[in-house]
């Protein structure tokens, strides 16, 4: 009886569950491009805040010559740090491969200013990792939307 | 190269993180309109008293 309720259960679970198609190529091209998400479920203003917040920061980190994450071992707080920091601009997507990609390089240097720019190049990342996640919920109809427009009855 | 004070640093990275918390954390538009705001306040507010922190304690 109780495995029957829980065959149910989870009959039930699965239905209500939001199929892959639906949520999976939003959310590859929330991380791959800034906003783009947004824009395939026809958020367009959405999406162009977020590219313009997400794609400020990360110029802005660039400008200020800071530095690129690159994964290490050695003791805890190294491995913690940089792999931490490695994942952070990895969230970027096409900001960060492209940099990469072009060659972008920066050797540590001191001041606070460039302590800074690795830190927004981090922080646009996670901005980035907060529209990827919005672009999953409203994808697989976790979040409902308030004010959409309506169709004409 | 791009070199702000310390304030204009933080202040740029407050107004970016409010935009963006604000589209993702509400779901209507006026919802994220007066999100966004309030972050952004609460984001001046407390680099404002920690910098007098930081200012005071360093005498």
């Amino acid at each position: 009886m109780a495995a029957k309720r829980v065959q149910a259960k989870e009959r039930s679970a699965s239905a209500d569950a939001p199929a892959v198609t639906d949520w999976l190529p939003p959310t590859l091209l929330a991380w791959l491009v800034p906003g783009a998400g947004h824009f395939y479920l026809k958020r367009y203003w959405h999406g162009v805040i977020l590219l313009a917040a997400v794609a400020a920061m990360f110029v802005c980190g660039l400008l200020m010559q800071g530095r690129m994450y690159v994964p290490m071992g050695g003791n805890l707080f190294t491995t913690v740090m940089t792999y931490g920091g490695y994942l952070g601009d990895l969230c970027n997507g096409s900001l960060y491969l492209l940099a990469v990609g072009l060659g972008y390089e920066q050797e540590m240097l001191p001041g606070a200013i460039h302590d800074y720019g690795t830190k927004f190049l981090v922080c646009s990342g996670l901005l980035n990792l907060l529209a990827v996640v919005d672009t999953y919920e409203i994808a697989s109809g976790k979040k409902q939307e308030a004010l959409l427009p309506q169709a004409p009855a | 190269m791009f070199e702000p004070s310390h304030l204009q640093a933080a202040t740029l990275f407050a107004l970016v993180a409010s935009a963006v918390m604000g589209v993702v954390g509400r779901s209507s538009d006026r919802g994220r309109l007066r999100y966004g705001l309030y972050c952004f306040g609460y984001f001046l507010v407390t680099i404002f008293v920690l910098g007098w922190l930081m200012r005071l304690g360093h005498g």
